[in-house]
């Protein structure tokens, strides 16, 4: 990581005058149990499994596995994102703890938004970011969904340490890849979420930029309390970062393709 | 009891998942609508241009019939008698039938006549030149043969002539002085010395000598050519009354000789009325009304219905080339935010990743839609003004009107825009529907793009 990371090391002291919506002492955030989906029927479907997967408050942790194996479905799953396959079990503690399987077979479109809405941050691999809106606007679009005010600390925070005051009036296309990442994570950051899911969010960036980008989604997310999933076909990089790591692995079933996520160490 | 506990609090925890307040997302929805519009602003320009080009002519057509139809109907309305119900040969029409027909909300003005044969009298001029059986109309307040603002006789001694008589009477050049000759005919003095005086002579026979009454009057106004081309006098239905009661032998005059004010009130039943219908449609119900009372009854319902079929055609052919137009513009549109969300399923999956509900995200179309529709709307408004301005500069002048070929009131904008927004609604419910199932797990799926 370059110099520039100044940010991080007085992250302890602004973490605590940074407002955090859900509690950010150590704790669950996830529990789930038998979480799978499934593509296609048949001989020709493809599973993705996740037998057990807890992820406490404020963690960081990593999903591995090669292109295809599924990472991306299970940030969909724990992103409140597709429904999960019946069987499973999944608490989300959010100000309350809610049975995210129940509000699915339930069919619960609008509850289970909501949740997405203050809950939640995503990072995409690339055009995270709605092109007819201004990077200020991109950034603040959870906040005005929720009736949050569109500036305070938090978003000032942001703003400095993600190094983008200047671009905040332009529009995506006229950003820089590496500009569009931080002004993702930026936007995954601004309302507060207990939990943010990165889907490889350093891959489009030369392997300089990544380390910065992903260095930055960790400390800001460390700094205000949430739990972030980096999907990533990376494994050295996760290592280097000293990552928690969920990796891939096919699934245990002669008759069925498909991934088995699980626990690496 | 481990699984009833945790079955307990899924429940209790599904449900008591706070409903929060999403008063600014809606507010949001409709602000990210119209920043899209305005990013795709070239795209947009070209629908919503697409949109004018369908309404302006539309719009232009609608005048144009609303203009012909008005002109048509202006042309009769300049002459009253088309508003007319007459009342053919002799009815009994009594004070309660005809207060009833008065009451009703199509009829503009009503007053009771006598037998026709009645209706007239001889007329001796200043220069005591006899003109035998002039015409003599009952007239009051709103009649719709006298120009409006014309004084009315405040007696039965003041009368008002048509211009073809009073050019008979050598009255036309003649300044017709009320003042003077009204106050000397109520004390019932005669005004011989008054130019404008004349004086009525009814006849009569009894017992097979022959009798007359003079009358004197005195001229206190001319009924244009245009309204009454015949000649004729306009007076109180007192000295109509009077004339007739003179010749039944029945006048019971005061020792002055002069028709008391409210003569008529002691009539209980007339022979005729005129009756006039407040617009030319009403004159058809309102003859239907009163011949179904057993009184024949004649209109000018070839001229009227002439009009009125005009109007049918014209506004039937408008409706089925608005029905093609409107069923373009709604092809057009739809077909236009069908792809625009397809173009776009990425950023809607985007929405519902971040928290907009489907409906919000269903909702976006059908705004943008709203949004084109009205800009069209008001483009298609500003080529209409264009156009009409063409038309009545070109045709206008032919027009004996006010020169106004293309007319459009704010109710028919008001339904045109109407309209328009359900055509708009209607183009953007497929949008909608796919919008609104746009997984928000493809806003990750489709990560490259």
């Amino acid at each position: 990581m370059g110099s520039r990371m100044a940010p991080v090391d007085n992250a302890s002291a602004l973490a605590i005058s940074l407002d955090v919506p859900d509690s950010p002492t150590a704790g669950p955030l996830i529990e789930a149990t038998r979480l799978g989906y499934r593509y296609g029927t048949g001989s020709g479907s493809f599973e993705v499994s996740v037998p057990r997967l807890s992820i406490a408050r404020g963690e960081t942790l990593a999903i591995t596995g090669e292109s295809g194996s599924g990472k991306s479905t299970v940030l969909e799953l724990l992103g409140l994102a597709a429904p999960p396959l019946p069987g499973a079990h999944f608490l989300l503690y959010s100000a309350a703890p809610v049975d995210v399987a129940r509000l699915w077979r339930a069919r619960a479109d609008g509850a289970l938004a909501r949740m997405r809405a203050r809950s939640i941050g995503f990072v995409m691999q690339t055009g995270g970011l709605l092109p007819f809106l201004t990077v200020r606007e991109n950034i603040g679009i959870n906040r005005r969904l929720l009736g949050l005010p569109a500036e305070d600390a938090r978003i000032a925070h942001l703003v400095a340490a993600l190094e983008i005051g200047s671009l905040l009036d332009r529009r995506p296309a006229q950003l820089s890849v590496g500009q569009q990442q931080r002004v993702a994570i930026g936007r995954a950051l601004a309302h507060g979420p207990a939990l943010v899911l990165a889907d490889e969010p350093s891959s489009a960036l030369d392997p300089r930029l990544a380390d910065r980008v992903l260095g930055l989604l960790r400390d800001l997310a460390v700094e205000s309390g949430a739990a972030v999933v980096i999907a990533t076909h990376e494994q050295g990089r996760v290592r280097a970062l000293g990552l928690r790591e969920i990796r891939a692995r096919p699934l245990d079933a002669p008759d069925r393709l498909g991934s088995c996520f699980e626990d690496a160490s | 009891m481990n699984g009833r506990d945790r079955s307990g609090r899924g429940l209790a925890t599904a449900f008591t998942e706070p409903r929060a307040s999403f008063g600014p997302a809606a507010a949001e929805v409709w602000a990210l609508a119209w920043k899209d519009l305005r990013h795709d602003r070239h795209t947009t320009l070209v629908f919503v241009l697409t949109v004018a080009a369908i309404l302006a002519p539309l719009l232009l057509l609608l005048g144009l019939k609303n203009g012909v139809v008005e002109t048509l109907r202006e042309t009769l309305l300049r002459d009253p008698r088309n508003l007319e119900v007459v009342i053919y040969g002799s009815a009994r029409l009594d004070r309660d039938w005809l207060a009833e027909i008065a009451a009703r909300p199509d009829v503009a003005f009503l007053i009771p006549k006598t037998r026709t044969i009645n209706a007239s009298v001889d007329l001796l001029d200043p220069a005591k030149r006899l003109l035998p059986a002039v015409e003599v109309i009952p007239t009051a307040l709103g009649d719709p043969l006298l120009p409006p603002g014309t004084a009315l006789p405040s007696h039965p001694g003041e009368v008002l002539v048509t211009a073809t008589l009073a050019r008979r009477l050598g009255l036309m050049s003649a300044e017709p002085g009320p003042g003077a000759p009204a106050s000397g005919a109520e004390e019932g003095v005669p005004t011989r010395s008054d130019p404008a005086a004349l004086v009525a002579v009814v006849k009569r026979t009894r017992d097979g000598v022959s009798e007359h009454l003079r009358l004197p009057l005195s001229v206190i106004g001319i009924v244009p050519e245009a309204r009454f081309a015949r000649d004729a006098l306009f007076t109180s239905l007192d000295l109509l009354v009077a004339a007739e009661d003179y010749r039944d032998g029945t006048l019971d005059l005061p020792p002055d000789g002069a028709v008391p004010n409210g003569y008529a009130e002691r009539q209980t039943r007339f022979a005729n009325a005129r009756l006039y219908a407040t617009g030319l449609d009403q004159v058809g119900p309102l003859a239907a009304a009163v011949s179904a009372e057993g009184i024949e009854v004649r209109t000018q319902a070839e001229r009227i219905a002439s009009v009125q079929a005009v109007d049918r055609t014209l506004s039937f052919l408008f409706r089925v080339i608005a029905l093609i137009g409107g069923a373009g513009c709604a092809l057009a549109l739809g077909g236009a935010l069908w792809v625009g969300v397809e173009r776009k399923r990425r950023q809607l999956a985007l929405l519902r990743l971040f928290g907009f509900g489907p409906g919000a995200v269903a909702a976006l179309p059908v705004i943008q839609g709203s949004l084109i529709a009205g800009l069209g709307l008001l483009f298609a408004g500003v080529g209409y003004l264009a156009g009409a301005h063409a038309f009545d500069a070109v045709m206008g002048e032919n027009l004996a009107g006010g020169g106004y070929l293309t007319r459009l009131g704010i109710a028919d904008l008001g339904v045109a825009a109407a309209l328009v927004m359900l055509v708009a609604l209607v183009a953007s419910t497929a949008g909608a529907i796919r919008a609104g199932r746009v997984s928000p797990a493809e806003g990750l799926r489709e990560a490259i793009r």
